[in-house]
């Protein structure tokens, strides 16, 4: 996946698409960001500068699908078709003792099972995006509103952990279509609900490592980047930006107490 | 009816199951006495009963600490405990037997920790009825795996080594059956003193491995040997070191309330060297560890030392930890003149046991309150007052059976002569 | 039994191998997955047949697919609202709004089930059918039109150029009341604007072809026209490594548009016009018009007595005067607007303000003259006129009767100014009014001035609203008449604001209705049903299918057009444009205004005053000029008030229409929202500091409409001496997920006329604000 943040609006559709596709509840209170489920979320961001130089972007996060592993090359990631050179190590699936959320070889999806989770809450403590979110509650869903729940993802139960699948239900209804029909997932036969949404376009997705997909293209450019890179998790969710003040946004290069000056002039969420 | 009341001592008198050649205070002070454990374990019970039913929302934990002060007191309780597998591990497989007037109480104190610890976990993760899913759906590569496994097997093996001192209780042991049996298990013990000690020493390991393969995390993070991080080593090391002292400041404190001389000052003092020379060795390889993430590890980040301490999660955690509460009570448990004295001996270990909780506690919290992503908002985290409820568990929990060990089972061989 | 070692072991192995063997445990083990997984409180959806249906939001004019399941036991149910790649504006995208319309639609707390009857002295409902709800609004109706005051009758609808609207219209005129309004919006005032300078009203902006585009104090990446076609064209202009296309934003704040903007020429709020008047002034100084456009037009050199636009501009907007007034730096006002003047297709637009109000009309005049110097009118890139849609009328809709009607038409241009409407019916002057109809729209929680509106209904004798939902105007209604979601019923929507070509979509019911629920259009025409007569000819429809069939013959097979759901000009209309003025050429004076009012007059002298009662400023000189009025509320800013307070439009919350879902609740950024649902407003630091405030102080906001509570966020990117509020929220309706989220900026907000258009604004208001707890 590809997000060109020069085009996102920070409008929050894709966020809005996500949970309408995966059956996102609302609690009563959303405004406690850490309790509150959002598998798609819209950082703001600004570039620390005062009237009338400031400047905001935003930074649309969904779980980076880390590949984890040897860093760096995009030659590496997202439907890996040959061999890999070392054994994929996202941050937050080789801790989960009961197996409740895997890396998928075939297509670099890394999957959760709330159905299996225990809620131990490892995973989260070892995301360093905070891509997974704990069910702190029971859904209060209001009465009629079930009506609008998509049979293709179960709603999840309190206690249990869960984030962004890439919308792996759409892999696998494109999955099952080729099968049918003897072809092969295309570019357009699986696209996730955010990709989709954006009235921006401003999200691509596709295969990092087909040459005919958009997304292989896009992620050579110069002005293409992970976030926290340095922390090799390997990511396969790619951003772009020609401003400069974005891009550093996306990891620490600190040198000394810059970091929470930076911080304290971040307007919130 | 009058007469019943009347005769009230007589039926209360337990002086029969006492431990042989001892002494216990009077039923009424004793009744009176469990009155604290007992609150304790009410104010457990009602923030028990909030979390399981009404989840965790309960807590104040959240998406970003998602590990709070259970995490912290388990961890802590599980060092402090270690007292009972290096104990029985020096007594039973080393042969210094110079230690087996204090073994008992060593693995009294660790089965508390270990039992605590558990019964903590069940409420502290989001779907208790699965838990066995851990050993059912078991991956082999998760540090917690080897964490749930281990501390579960090795929770049973004290239950066994803890059992003996049980059937040894002056009325129980006259049961003929339940002789013959503790003295079968007394001849195998040596067998569950090994698996313990294979098991404890892997499972303190892999609660340090826990943090240490946290790769994302940069407070977290360390490198190591193979799959196993720094913090794998360093925390077998600081349990190993702080175990016995723990125990040692138990036995301290019962002869203090008691009045009652438990154990010769000299084992306390083995104790206190084994204590005093393990926290040096610790130390020097905390210290190593922490100039190499410091220098070498954070920069590869794009960190530096400065961003992982911010208020209130400030330096003096740092200073506290290693200085204070690291350094000092080794190079003073390390002397002789130290360890004769009572007092300052004690201060010593309660030093070092205060180290060790908070390495725990900042491995726990801080490692979760620093956030990675700069543009991330920095958070912290106070429990709530379930949550405190749940967390003092193991105290009230630990000191209802100790108490009641204590009044009841020959834990500490030594006290009838060094009290006739 | 004898205690050996191997009775030892043999107990414990074969207690540990008894218990595995016995079913106990496999049966607790397998219960417990079961049991986990299956609370009886987490929802389990059917599943079933999967169609898509061709739907357009009226609210946002997205070309959506919504997504049905067909169930066995629940039905057919919509489970998304998706895009509708095939749709040529919106290309696929949606906005939240689309993507969570299913939250309102199937939530049956707060969806208006049956026709409901309030009693006021309890506030209690209760419920009634529709054929005893029929009988008493009908009742109501004729008994005050019997008694020879219709007039008594006001109606305030949602979209005028929608059937149901065109059907109120038709009811209001066969009644004989002059007293209806609609939703005010920035539409009104483009057609005004262009009237006055181009004979025309549907003018668009080609923004998908434009490469430099300059915003004026519009927020066009938050929410401008269709939001989603504004930034498919937005996304045209982003590429790698270069640009193709230049944005240039004037305004106030740091806020989206400004921060995604090439550059940002950051001004005092309510400056914007002044601004583009200044351009004019740098082009036409420099030499860089076109000069062929200019020389075809009407009133920019000076013509007999009247002063021309170009000595207009260079005696009262010179550079440097302006420059200074709206607090820019001279070099980049010069250099946005060069760039402007030399680039190949570039094109000004202006639009409605941040508080969604209709704008300014001379601002709007301002522009359509800057777009005129740089001769883009009816070019690819440039301001184009709509095509009319092909739409049949329905019905008379003329409300120009002998009857007074409550706001007096020569206050402006134009008399849709509900909130004018419900001050005069308030003040009972020159008359009272006894029924009200509320048709959509949701006014009382809208306003534009919510206070006033909620004032309104509680005095007014009878009050009825048509809504899908218990909404704001529902808890104060007499009779709560349930009316269907756009997706459960028949309906459509006409061109989106600013759209460079015309577009119409339409919805019909994808899904069985809520109870009851009728399609408002269609109660409108039971009513005139039941109340017979010249009424029940004026209606003669049976229900919307037919009048949406009567409306759209002109578009080709109706069921196709169903199927499809919307109906799009093929082509831009790019080549030279009908000027239909006076002069039949572009006017920069416009001669049509002239005409207009010198009619209304008489004579010259009673021009003047006229011109100055209606609050126009600059007297005859620049009564038909685009030129600058200083706005209301800074005439207000005194002792009392030092601050102004204007909105933050937001894809995240809506005004107008449909409430704000949960789902766009839930994705609020707490510089909106935060702490337990308390509202979040802006403050430039240096403000807040001379203030005595500090971030996140509660701080309490009042104007002379109302009063705010919120918490105070300092940022960097807002005007000193402004204080910016979201708009949006605070419902008091609409359940647990929306009710109580923040503060309803409209209760605040104080809502003037515009001097020349006659149409409300309420972009700026004057507040004082004091701390109230730290
Ligand atoms: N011959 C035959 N063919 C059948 C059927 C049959 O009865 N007979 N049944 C049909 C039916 S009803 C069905 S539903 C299909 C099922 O067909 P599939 O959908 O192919 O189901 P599985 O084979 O179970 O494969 C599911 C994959 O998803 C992964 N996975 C599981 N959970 C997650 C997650 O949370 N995230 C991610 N990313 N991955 C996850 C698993 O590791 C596995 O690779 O087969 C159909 N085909
Ligand atoms: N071990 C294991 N368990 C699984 C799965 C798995 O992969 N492995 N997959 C899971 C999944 S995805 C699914 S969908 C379920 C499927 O599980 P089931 O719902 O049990 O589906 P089938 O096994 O296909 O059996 C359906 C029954 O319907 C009968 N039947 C066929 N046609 C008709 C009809 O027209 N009318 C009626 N009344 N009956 C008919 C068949 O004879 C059969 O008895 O299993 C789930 N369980
Ligand atoms: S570490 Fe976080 S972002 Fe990376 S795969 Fe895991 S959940 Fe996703
Ligand atoms: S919370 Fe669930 S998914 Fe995460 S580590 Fe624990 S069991 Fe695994
Ligand atoms: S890929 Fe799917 S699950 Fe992930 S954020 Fe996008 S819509 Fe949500
Ligand atoms: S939908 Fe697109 S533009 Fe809107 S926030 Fe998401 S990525 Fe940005
Ligand atoms: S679906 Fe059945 S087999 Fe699969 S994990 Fe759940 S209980 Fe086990
Ligand atoms: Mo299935």
């Amino acid at each position: 996946m590809v997000i060109d943040l020069d085009k996102c609006t920070g409008c929050g559709a894709c966020s809005v698409a996500c949970m309408s596709e995966n059956n996102i509840g609302v609690l009563h209170n959303e405004t406690d960001k850490i309790r509150s489920i959002t598998w798609m979320r819209v950082y703001q961001i600004d570039n620390g500068k005062s009237f009338p130089d400031t400047e905001v972007a935003f930074i649309p996060r969904p779980c980076m699908h880390c590949q984890g592993g040897k860093s760096g090359t995009p030659g590496q990631a997202f439907f890996q078709e040959g061999p890999m050179d070392e054994e994929a190590h996202p941050p937050c699936v080789s801790v989960c003792p009961a197996t409740a959320t895997d890396y998928d070889e075939e297509t670099g999806i890394v999957s959760q099972i709330p159905t299996r989770c225990i809620g131990c809450r490892y995973c989260v403590a070892a995301c360093p995006y905070h891509a997974r979110y704990f069910n702190w509650y029971d859904v209060p869903w209001p009465k009629g509103s079930p009506r609008a729940l998509s049979p293709f993802v179960s709603p999840r139960m309190r206690g249990v952990v869960e984030k962004c699948t890439f919308c792996y239900q759409r892999y696998q209804a494109a999955r099952n279509k080729a099968m049918v029909s003897g072809g092969e997932v295309g570019e357009m036969d699986y696209q996730t609900a955010c990709t989709e949404a954006c009235p921006s376009g401003a999200i691509t997705f596709g295969q990092l490592q087909n040459p005919e997909h958009k997304v292989h293209k896009l992620i050579s450019s110069d002005y293409t980047f992970r976030l926290l890179e340095q922390l090799h998790t390997n990511p396969k969710v790619y951003y772009m930006s020609k401003r400069e003040w974005v891009r550093k946004m996306a990891d620490n290069y600190v040198t000394r107490h810059n970091k929470f000056a930076q911080a304290a002039t971040q307007s919130g969420h | 009816m009058r007469r019943w009341l009347d005769d009230l001592p007589k039926y209360a008198d337990d002086s029969s199951w006492w431990p042989k050649g001892t002494k216990r205070c009077r039923p009424e002070v004793f009744l009176i006495w469990l009155g604290l454990p007992l609150t304790l374990l009410a104010y457990f019970s009602v923030g028990a009963v909030l979390c399981l039913a009404l989840g965790l929302n309960q807590t104040n934990m959240n998406d970003y600490f998602a590990f709070g002060v259970w995490i912290v007191v388990d961890l802590a309780v599980i060092a402090l405990g270690a007292g009972a597998f290096f104990t029985s591990f020096l007594n039973y497989i080393v042969g210094k037997t110079e230690l087996k007037p204090i073994v008992n109480a060593a693995v009294l104190i660790g089965f508390i920790c270990y039992v605590g610890a558990i019964l903590m976990l069940g409420i502290d993760i989001g779907q208790p009825i699965r838990g066995w899913f851990g050993f059912w759906h078991a991956n082999v590569h998760s540090m917690l795996t080897e964490v749930m496994f281990c501390i579960t097997t090795y929770a049973i093996v004290l239950t066994i080594e803890l059992l003996p001192s049980v059937l040894d209780n002056k009325r129980i042991s006259r049961v003929p059956e339940f002789g013959t049996f503790s003295h079968n298990l007394h001849t195998i013990m040596i067998v569950f003193a090994a698996a313990g000690t294979f098991l404890s020493f892997f499972h303190q390991g892999s609660l340090g491995g826990m943090f240490g393969v946290l790769y994302a995390r940069p407070f977290a993070a360390r490198g190591g040997l193979g799959i196993w991080p720094w913090t794998f080593f360093l925390f077998i090391m600081s349990a190993i070191a702080v175990g016995p002292s723990f125990t040692t400041m138990v036995v301290m404190i019962t002869e203090k309330i008691s009045g009652r001389k438990l154990t010769k000052h000299s084992v306390k003092m083995l104790m206190g060297k084994i204590s005093g020379w393990l926290l040096v060795v610790y130390m020097v390889f905390k210290s190593a560890d922490t100039l190499w993430w410091a220098y070498i590890k954070l920069p590869s980040a794009g960190l530096t030392l400065d961003n992982m301490y911010h208020a209130p999660y400030g330096f003096w955690l740092l200073w506290v930890e290693i200085g204070l509460c690291g350094w000092l009570p080794a190079l003073m448990l390390v002397q002789e003149k130290v360890r004769a004295s009572y007092g300052w001996m004690f201060v010593a270990m309660l030093l070092a046991c205060i180290g060790i909780t908070l390495n725990r506690f900042v491995f726990t919290i801080q490692s979760l309150a620093l956030p990675v992503l700069p543009f991330e908002k920095f958070y912290a985290y106070l429990p709530s007052w379930p949550e405190w409820g749940i967390a003092t568990l193991v105290l009230g929990f630990g000191l209802l059976v100790f108490m009641l060990a204590y009044r009841y089972l020959p834990i500490f061989p030594q006290e009838p002569e060094l009290n006739d | 039994m004898q205690w050996d070692r191997r009775a030892f072991i043999k107990l414990a192995v074969g207690g540990v191998l008894g218990v595995h063997a016995s079913p106990l445990m496999w049966k607790l083990m397998d219960d417990s997955t079961i049991w986990t997984q299956n609370w009886s409180w987490v929802p389990v959806p059917e599943d079933g047949a999967v169609a898509y249906a061709n739907v357009v939001n009226p609210q946002t004019g997205t070309g959506a697919k919504a997504r049905l399941v067909q169930g066995r036991v629940d039905g057919t149910r919509a489970i998304r609202v998706e895009g509708n790649p095939e749709h040529p504006l919106s290309k696929g995208g949606v906005v939240p709004q689309d993507a969570s319309a299913l939250q309102l639609l199937y939530n049956t707390d707060i969806r208006v089930t049956a026709p409901l009857l309030r009693n006021r002295a309890n506030g209690r409902y209760s419920k009634l059918s529709w054929p005893e709800a029929l009988d008493i609004l009908a009742g109501n109706l004729a008994e005050v039109s019997k008694q020879g005051k219709p007039e008594a009758i006001m109606a305030l609808g949602h979209d005028p150029e929608s059937a149901t609207g065109q059907l109120l219209l038709c009811l209001m005129a066969a009644l004989g009341s002059p007293n209806l309004a609609f939703t005010p919006n920035a539409g009104e005032t483009l057609a005004l604007a262009g009237l006055a300078m181009m004979g025309q009203t549907d003018l668009g902006f080609d923004l998908a072809n434009a490469d430099y585009v300059i915003s004026f104090g519009t927020p066009l990446l938050e929410n401008f026209g269709a939001p989603v076609a504004t930034r498919k064209a937005f996304a045209s202009w982003r590429g790698f490594p270069k640009n193709k296309g230049f944005l240039g934003q004037v305004e106030s704040r740091a806020s989206i548009t400004a921060s995604q903007a090439d550059m940002w020429l950051a001004c005092r709020p309510g400056t914007e016009g002044a601004l583009a008047l200044a351009m004019c002034t740098i082009m036409i100084q420099e030499g860089l018009y076109d000069q062929a456009a200019v020389k075809a037009s009407f009133g920019f050199k000076d013509e007999g007595d009247f002063k021309g636009f170009k000595s207009f501009l260079l005696k009262n907007y010179r550079r440097e005067q302006v420059a200074q007034m709206a607090g820019v730096p001279l070099e980049k006002l010069v250099k946005l607007t060069l760039g402007f003047a030399k680039a190949k297709r570039a094109v000004a637009v202006c639009g409605p303000g941040n508080s969604s109000d209709p704008g300014r009309m001379y601002d709007f005049m301002a522009v359509l003259a800057l777009n005129a110097l740089k001769g883009n009118i009816g070019k690819p890139g440039g301001v184009l006129v709509q095509d009319a849609l092909p739409l049949k009328s329905i019905g008379s809709t003329s409300l120009r009767g002998n009857v007074r009607p409550l706001v007096d038409p020569a206050q402006g241009l134009d008399s849709n100014n509900p909130d004018a409407l419900a001050k005069a019916a308030l003040a009972g002057k020159p008359y009272a009014v006894k029924t009200l109809l509320l048709v959509g729209g949701n006014f009382v929680y809208n306003g534009p001035q919510a206070g006033v509106m909620e004032e309104l209904a509680r005095k007014t004798p009878f009050v009825v609203a048509m809504t899908p939902y218990l909404d704001e105007s529902a808890s104060v209604a007499d009779l709560v008449l349930p009316t269907t979601h756009w997706l459960e019923g028949w309906g459509d929507s006409t061109s989106p604001y600013g759209s460079p070509v015309s577009c119409y979509g339409l919805h019909r019911p994808l899904i069985k209705a809520v109870p009851q629920a009728k399609d408002a259009g269609e109660v409108l025409l039971q009513v005139a049903s039941r109340l017979g007569g010249k009424i029940a000819a004026a209606l003669p429809y049976k229900n919307m299918e037919e009048v949406l069939m009567a409306r759209t013959q002109a578009m080709g097979d109706f069921e196709q057009l169903v199927e499809q759901s919307f109906w799009v000009q093929a082509k831009p209309a790019y080549g030279p444009v009908k000027f239909q003025t006076p002069t039949g050429r572009f006017e920069f004076f416009s001669m049509g205004l002239f005409k207009l009012l010198s009619g209304r007059a008489g004579n010259p002298q009673a021009l003047e005053r006229m011109v100055a009662m209606m609050g126009v400023s600059g007297g005859l000189e620049a009564a038909f000029l685009p030129h600058w009025e200083t706005p209301a509320a800074a005439d207000d800013l005194g002792t009392g008030m030092p601050l102004l307070l204007t909105a933050v439009p937001s894809l995240r919350t809506t005004w107008g229409g449909d409430a704000i879902t949960p789902y766009m609740v839930k994705v609020l950024p707490d510089t909106m929202l935060a702490d337990m649902d308390k509202l979040v407003v802006e403050m430039n630091p240096q403000t807040a500091h001379e203030l005595h405030l500090y971030e996140g102080d509660l701080i309490r906001i009042d104007s002379v409409a109302g009063s705010l509570t919120a918490k105070l966020s300092l940022f960097a990117g807002a005007a000193p001496g402004v204080v910016y509020a979201p708009v949006g929220l605070g419902h008091s309706a609409f359940g647990f997920q929306v009710e109580g989220k923040g503060m309803n900026f409209n209760r605040a907000a104080k809502v003037t006329t515009d001097p020349m258009s006659g149409l409300p604004v309420w972009e700026l208001t004057a507040v004082s604000v004091e701390k109230v707890q730290g």
